[in-house]
This record gives C-alpha cells, structure tokens and sequence, in this order.
C-alpha cells in the first residue's frame, strides 16, 4: 500500500503540503498531538498505547506516541508496507482488529505485531479538507479490549484532532490551538470522573449522573465543569477522611 | 443553497456571539459525544437530537449567557 499506484504520489504530495504548510506550528501542533495520544490512552478503555502518524516529508511518520513498542508497530507497518494504520491514514476510513489471532489481512505486519504482544488494534483517519493526513492508532494487548463505547470515543477524539490539524493549516502560529484542545479534553475527563462518582453513590446511569451535574450547574449558575471538580475533590477527600462528607447535591 | 432555517438554537448561538466552531468546542468540553457536523444539523433543526444531547448543547449556550451576564435563556428538553 505503501507502494502504491503513482497517480497516488499527487495526493500524498498534496496532503503534505496540506500538512507540512505549516512551519512555525508544527511544534505546536507536535505538542497537542502528544496531549492525544496521552488522552486517548488514559481516556478510551483498553488502550495499552496510542500514536498519531502523519504524512510528512512525503511518507507516514509517527509523530506521537506513547511508549517505545507502539513506535515499534507503527515502524513495521511503514517498514512492511501494511496495517490497520497504513489503510487509514490512505484510505480515510477507521479501521479495527479485534483479534490479530484471527486477522487475515495485512499478513507481512500481523506476526510483527504478536510479537510485540499486541493483539488488538484500531486506528481512525485524520481527515483535513476531505482528505486522509493520517491516523490516530489504538494499541492493545488483549483482543476484543475496545467496547463499542470505546470505539466511539477513539472516532471523536480523530475527528476533533482532525479539527485542530485543519485549523493549524490556516492559523498555524497560534499556540491557543493547542491550549483549547487541553481544555476541552481534561474537562470532559473531569466530567466522566464525576458522572463515575455519581452512578457510584447514588446507583444512576449515567446519563442520570449527568444530569445531576446539570441540574446543579442550572439552579447555582456554577458551571458544569466547576461542579463536577467538586465532585471529583470530593471523592478524593472521602477516601482521606473518616466520616461523612457533604455531598451538596442539588 | 437558500439560507439555513432561523431556528431557536441558531438565534441563540447568534445572540451568545458564537461561530459554530466555538459552539461545538463547548459541547465538546462539556462531554458532547456528537460530531461538529450533527451538532449543526441540529441547530439548524435539521437532525433531531437525543433529550441527552440537546440538553448538553442548550447548557453550552447558557453557560455563555451566563458569562455574559444573564441567565439560563435556552429551554432544555428536560425541565428539572
């Protein structure tokens, strides 16, 4: 795949220049995309690791990631010319192994895998203007380790990078770029904390947890994040302190 | 393409002087599970959202409002 159809060098040179127009940002664009990879595995349950690639310079290179064996995976799909990342990041659609025991496709990149322990894999396409830049890759070393749920999370936190790499190529010197994406990614993670705590004490689902949050934030004009920060203190301090603990729900 | 539906969502994100974009990084941050896409499908009333989702998008808006000053001016699909 690597190895393609020439007619397919244009659009690979076209996406770096998409990609690489953007010399005063790439630092800040390296920086969040280190801040994804370090979310989506703490955020998307049975991710053992995560990188990002992008086509630069030509050819797919790993531009983030979060430890040396998925440098590795990502380094054998490029080396072999296969893989769940490779497709992605050409042909703009997520792609997913559940179980590599059981993979048929990509053969040269399976057995490289395995022996790194890795077992499941999913990868979802970077996509900037309607066409593929790259992907975000899930690593995991037991098979069938992503829900639904997870699979989910993974395409969203794709699309919102996706967001930012678009922008970047427009406004490429601004650093709030990497600032939002912070942002917005630590309150959703303080916020599902505080919905955890919720459904815990109070037995809820979530979509209950939530609106407990809300509910709050509506009669208090406190925000949302500000209440669910409480939440979260709070359950730390319970855990530190012997007795009863306000609970100051609405 | 004639123009977008004058719909309560859009005058309101209109009247919190918010883009899209900056509509959908709030809903995002406030753990909004939708895309950019059906997010402003639904404000154009285009997509219909889930109670869940639609509440989470109206707090968005007011939490603008609120940092503007007023109150909570976006009805939510579930009154408390």
């Amino acid at each position: 795949m690597a190895d393609g159809p020439r007619t397919g060098a244009d659009a690979v040179l076209m996406h770096l220049r998409q990609t690489a127009a953007v010399p005063s940002g790439h630092e800040v664009v390296d920086g969040a995309l280190r801040l994804v990879v370090a979310l989506a595995r703490a955020t998307v349950g049975g991710a053992d690791g995560a990188s990002v690639s992008l086509h630069r310079h030509g050819r797919l290179l790993t531009v983030a990631a979060t430890d040396r064996t998925v440098y590795e995976m990502d380094a054998g799909q490029y080396l072999t010319g296969q893989g769940p990342c490779l497709s992605a990041s050409t042909e703009g659609r997520w792609f997913y192994s559940a179980s590599l025991e059981d993979e048929v496709r990509w053969p040269a990149f399976v057995p490289r895998a395995r022996g790194l322990g890795i077992n499941a894999v999913l990868s979802n396409p970077l996509v900037t203007q309607d066409q593929p830049v790259g992907a975000l890759n899930l690593y995991s070393r037991s098979p069938q380790a992503f829900t639904d749920a997870d699979r989910r999370l993974a395409a969203l936190i794709a699309a919102e990078s996706s967001t930012v790499l678009s922008e970047a190529g427009i406004t490429a010197s601004d650093d709030r770029l990497a600032l939002r994406l912070t942002h917005a990614l630590q309150a959703r993670q303080v916020i599902a904390q505080a919905q955890g705590v919720i459904m815990e004490r109070h037995g809820i689902d979530p979509d209950a947890a939530y609106h407990h949050l809300l509910d709050f934030s509506r009669s208090s004009h406190l925000t949302l994040l500000r209440r669910a920060g409480d939440v979260v203190a709070s359950s730390q301090h319970r855990r530190t302190v012997v007795g009863p603990v306000p609970d100051g729900a609405a | 393409m004639s123009a977008p539906a004058d719909t309560v969502l859009d005058r309101a994100r209109q009247n919190a002087g918010l883009s899209h974009g900056e509509l959908y990084l709030r809903y995002f941050e406030l753990g909004g599970m939708s895309s950019a896409f059906q997010v402003e499908a639904i404000v154009y009333e285009l997509a219909e959202a889930s109670p869940h989702d639609y509440d989470v998008l109206a707090h968005a808006l007011n939490e603008r409002f609120v940092e503007l000053g007023g109150d909570h001016p976006v009805p939510y699909a579930s009154e408390p």
